[in-house]
């Protein structure tokens, strides 16, 4: 680990906020959420490359990824909610028809 | 254009792979119809190929091709060569055929689902041709999110493609994170985030170095659909249509594992990181084999049995990967043609056949016999059939593997092999031996030359089945420079 | 012509028969004349090559190189000219047999059954001739892949799964076994070309020379070895033309040629490392062997009951292979031959009774004799050469046989032999006695005119041929020689 207890704390907190942002978008329900944690997930990541001192092309690139995200993902929660009437993961799922549990063994 | 001018512009090859995609899609904004857009997109693909074959074929074959000195940061390799011209080619066959898909999601979005396609091939490229670590992050971040937004335009079509691509935006968006971290956790612990400096670089903290470098490869794992983090791959290809089928299912998951083959290229040179890369790849790649092949016995739809058949078969290229020596690299690169040339044929042919459930292959020879044709020789190559690019490049992996006393090896490549006589018995089956589906029989391409594309890869896997040499010799050559040689 | 062009007329006529039977369906006469003469060249150049190994010509035929130091090459040598003359000799006899088969019993597609036929001969002939594990392996998929349309030949819901579970067996079994005993091979000794004298000898331990005997046997479903041998039944209700090449004319003996080919030319003198596998695999074929001939006893319908009889007689041919002599190759290159000639003329002759009277049931078979004489006499004659009577083809093979058991100390083995080939007395003796003995039936045929000349004559032939070995076992002995003489 960093030698630095400052910068190792640092990043031991900025990869809480990775995990925690993570779990969120992997597992909320809801499509909102989802986005929220995978903003809090890459927020996790730029505090750890600021706290590493990693150069400034690593954080840029971080920062632009999360703007194309958050655009990408806006995007896509309004269109379901035009789709389906809903940003609920399940109810989604339910009115494709079970399409996740198409592939039962034959 | 003179001589000189050529040579010039032949010396920017590396920079033309990335940017002539780029310079296409703007210019595929600006030309507002349909049709016109897919003419200026096909041609700047095109051109894309023909510089970075041209570069490649130059490299391959040792004649040491001058590459301008830019303040961009590119960086030439065998590896990236071989995949830069690998992916403009396969883009350049499949905007072909995505010709006859043009208006599935609105004559109005057909311009800019061309232009991301064309960032898709500039991203996984850029990825291929990048000097340092964030370069690649950059790069693979645009790619994935320019198929994300493809996968979303088709959700006009059919809305389930919405969520195939929220499911991809997460689980893609956590793995750019993992990713990022990573490369941040490298550039800490080695002080550089040059890819030709890691194999020498001075490493501090190797165990800091070793989880930013597995962070990396997991990150990438997601965007090769290798299992178990291949969660987002079934809702995309499956629902997504043909463009996404091709461009994410084909091009992306052959791009991510390109670039993987790279970066490990250089990680397991560096004498603290090797044993843990080729640990990380091993068991993604055994978990890819054991999964993607039994997901594809119980798949429903073509699209989706293509796509776990894919996984397994990214399984064998990672498991050629983490092997960890030429040998390896070289099987990888052949494998990597085999699966590109598979993915195209089998999504192209589907496409074409707008096929989704398996029954609506019954007899489908009677109804479209060339893209059967292609289907057939994509599921042939999956299934490791001899005379096959498939079966030589699981060859390749059995000898790389037996040569450094992984017998395991073998043992996947005939888990996968037996899965693919499972359901490629079930597809031959069906397209050839059954009586056609009436409820079907209208159904057809509505451009039957976009089956040309499919056929062309069909072709490509049985001709360098039966006489490998030439491509045996660039894998081999490609994976002996690894390391910058031609820089 | 030389060897070489002999080779490539042997190899490429099935091929290009095919092509032309689909592309010439109609008129029926033309597909027929077709199917017929390409059949007889093809016998024609496997005949000439026979001559031409006797004067010891060599003949080498490299079609690709698909992988490193391996080439999908084929050779001409004493075994697999020797097959390949028996084996299209008899598929010419048959494709007269098939056109009036098809005729009589209006078979549905006729013209894709007979270019099936004609690929699973192509699939056959690669098989005899590869020149390497490599290429047998590519031929013996070939084979197994042109074969699946002829089992799933009606297209109903019963022909499916049989077609499904025959060709999973087949190429699971290849795949899962024998592939990786190749790449075993390969990684040990570098090479993969069949030589006399064996690839292996002096580069394996005893534990892996008897790990690669089970895995190549046991690999080559098509032998029929238990429990491999589930294609075989499976295939049973394919239309007879079809169970003709399955059973008798390629898929079965390709089984019988392979397991020599591997004997003979991978493992060699390696055998006698191997003889704890060897020992067991020989168990396995004699307990197989009564087992397939009791249940054939049991069965009813006269596919079922042939199927079973074939999979005893071919689990002859395993043993023979392995008994590691000289006498025990040759009574296994014997039994195919025999096998062959026996088999297609008993399933040609069910062929012939199930098209002009539209009986399957052994019981029906009753008094058939008095009525389609030429028909029940070859029945009754490839009985007898099954069952081992001399002086037909199967007397001779089991007469190596027993010897080559003898001769290995392994008096079971012999009694097993003698016990399986009692039982084929039980299944087939009385059914052929009770055909020609016993009182005519008022109302045997659907129609008045009876088997025509398309129909007997190729049956009486074939039955004929299984009294060639009479006179050519000694000339066949020195023929084969180079097998086991490096």
């Amino acid at each position: 680990m960093p030698s630095d207890l400052a910068e190792c704390l640092l990043v031991m907190g900025a990869i809480a906020l990775l995990v925690a942002g993570a779990a969120t978008a992997l597992l909320a329900p809801n499509a909102l959420k989802r986005l929220i944690g995978l903003g809090l997930a890459t927020l996790g990541v730029l505090a750890a490359l600021a706290a590493l001192r990693s150069p400034e092309a690593v954080l840029v690139a971080g920062v632009t990824g999360l703007l194309g995200q958050f655009v990408i993902g806006v995007a896509i929660t309004i269109r379901l909610q035009e789709e389906y009437g809903s940003i609920e993961a399940p109810e989604i799922d339910a009115a494709d028809g079970g399409s996740e549990a198409q592939d039962a063994p034959q | 254009m003179n001589g000189v001018d050529l040579e010039l512009a032949r010396a920017h090859a590396p920079l033309f792979a990335v940017t002539i995609p780029l310079v296409g899609a703007a210019l595929v904004l600006i030309a507002g119809s349909a049709r016109l857009s897919w003419v200026v997109a096909t041609v700047a693909a095109l051109i894309a190929a023909t510089v970075t074959a041209d570069f490649a074929y130059r490299l391959l074959n040792h004649a040491r091709p001058a590459v301008a000195e830019l303040s961009i940061p590119l960086q030439v390799d065998g590896v990236g060569s071989f995949g830069a011209a690998l992916v403009t080619g396969l883009s350049a066959l499949a905007i072909v055929a995505v010709g006859a898909f043009l208006k599935d999601a609105g004559s109005r979005a057909a311009p800019f689902r061309l232009a991301l396609l064309l960032c898709i091939t500039a991203g996984w490229s850029g990825a291929l041709l990048a000097r340092d670590l964030a370069g690649v992050a950059v790069s693979v971040e645009v790619a994935w999110l320019a198929g994300v937004a493809v996968v979303t335009f088709h959700g006009a079509r059919d809305r389930a493609a919405l969520n195939g691509a929220l499911r991809m935006l997460t689980l893609g968006g956590v793995a750019s994170a993992l990713t990022l971290l990573g490369v941040g956790l490298i550039g800490r612990a080695a002080g550089d985030l040059r890819l030709a400096t890691l194999p020498i670089a001075h490493i501090s903290m190797p165990g800091v170095a070793s989880a930013g470098i597995a962070f990396v490869i997991v990150g990438l794992a997601v965007k090769a659909t290798a299992a178990p983090v291949h969660a987002w791959a079934a809702a995309a290809l499956g629902r997504g249509g043909a463009v996404a089928g091709l461009w994410v299912g084909a091009i992306g998951v052959v791009g991510a594992l390109l670039v993987m083959t790279r970066l490990s290229a250089y990680a397991v040179a560096a004498p603290e990181l090797g044993a843990g890369v080729s640990a990380t790849l091993a068991v993604l790649g055994g978990a890819s084999v054991v999964i993607g092949s039994v997901q594809a016995v119980g798949a429903r739809t073509l699209p989706r049995l293509a796509t776990y058949a894919c996984i397994s078969q990214a399984g064998c290229v990672l498991v050629a990967i983490a092997l960890g020596s030429p040998a390896g690299f070289a099987a990888a690169l052949v494998q990597l043609l085999a699966l590109a040339a598979a993915a195209l044929a089998m999504f192209g042919g589907a496409a074409v056949g707008r096929i989704r459930d398996l029954a609506m292959l019954d007899g489908f020879w009677q109804r479209a016999p060339l893209a059967s044709v292609a289907i057939t020789a994509g599921t042939l190559s999956l299934m490791g059939a001899p005379m096959t690019l498939g079966f030589l490049g699981r060859w390749r992996l059995i000898e790389a593997g037996v040569g450094v006393g992984w017998w395991w090896a073998p043992l996947l490549v005939i888990i996968a092999s037996l899965a693919g006589v499972f359901y490629g018995g079930r597809l031959i089956e069906r397209i050839y031996f059954r009586r056609a589906n009436r409820t079907f029989e209208g159904e057809a391409s509505p451009w039957r030359f976009a089956v040309a594309p499919s056929l062309i890869c069909a072709i490509l896997t049985i001709a360098l089945g039966l006489a490998p040499a030439v491509l045996l010799r660039w894998s081999d050559a490609a994976a002996g420079m690894l390391t910058g040689a031609a820089t | 012509m030389n060897a070489e062009l002999a080779l490539w007329g042997v190899l490429s006529a099935p091929v290009l028969q095919a092509a032309l039977v689909i592309a010439f369906a109609r008129p029926p006469g033309l597909r027929d004349v077709i199917h017929i003469g390409f059949s007889l060249f093809a016998a024609g150049c496997a005949f000439y090559l026979v001559g031409a190994v006797a004067k010891g010509e060599e003949a080498r035929i490299v079609l690709a190189g698909p992988l490193p130091n391996v080439d999908l090459a084929f050779s001409v040598e004493p075994l697999g000219a020797l097959m390949t003359a028996a084996l299209t000799g008899l598929a010419s006899l048959h494709a007269v047999h098939a056109a009036g088969v098809v005729r009589a019993k209006q078979e549905k597609a006729p013209a894709r059954l007979l270019a099936f036929i004609a690929l699973t001969m192509a699939g056959v002939t690669a098989i005899a001739f590869s020149a390497n594990l490599f290429s047998f392996f590519v031929a013996y998929q070939a084979l197994s892949l042109a074969a699946f349309p002829l089992v799933a030949h009606r297209g109903d819901e019963e022909a499916r799964p049989a077609a499904r579970a025959f060709l999973w067996t087949l190429l699971a079994s290849s795949i899962g076994l024998f592939l990786p005993a190749m790449i075993w091979t390969y990684a040990i000794a570098g090479a993969l070309d069949f030589q006399p004298g064996g690839v292996l000898v002096g580069r394996v331990d005893v534990v892996t020379a008897n790990v690669l005997l089970v895995l190549y046997v046991l690999g080559l479903a098509m032998a029929a070895i238990p429990p491999m041998h589930r294609w075989l039944p499976a295939s049973s209700n394919a239309p007879f033309p079809a169970l003709v090449a399955v059973q008798a004319l390629a898929v079965l003996p390709a089984g019988g040629i392979g397991v020599l080919k591997i004997a003979a030319y991978v493992f060699g003198p390696v055998m006698r490392e191997a003889s704890i596998a060897a020992t067991g695999l020989i168990v396995l074929a004699g307990v197989g062997m009564c087992v397939a001939a009791l249940i054939a006893l049991s069965k009813r319908d006269i596919r079922e009951r042939l199927a079973y009889s074939c999979v005893a007689q071919s689990l002859a041919v395993v043993m023979g292979a392995l008994l590691a002599l000289p006498a025990g190759l040759f009574a296994a290159a014997l039994q195919v031959v025999a096998l062959a000639c026996a088999a297609a003329t008993l399933l040609m002759a069910a062929g012939t009774t199930a098209a002009i009277t539209g009986r399957t049931g052994t019981v029906d078979y009753a008094g058939l004799g008095r009525v389609m004489p030429w028909t029940f006499a070859g029945f009754a004659v490839a009985s007898a050469s099954m069952i081992g009577m001399p002086p037909f083809a199967g007397a001779w093979a089991k007469l190596w046989l027993i010897t080559a058991a003898a001769g290995s100390g392994l008096i079971w083995a012999a009694a097993l032999a003698a016990v399986a080939a009692m039982l084929t007395f039980a299944h087939l003796g009385p059914l052929a006695a009770n055909a020609l003995a016993a009182r005519a039936p008022t109302d045997a045929f659907k129609r008045p005119d009876g088997a025509s000349i398309l129909l007997a004559a190729p049956v009486v032939l074939s039955a004929a041929a299984t009294l060639s070995l009479l006179v050519l076992a000694d000339p066949l002995a020195a023929f084969l020689s180079p097998m086991w003489t490096p």
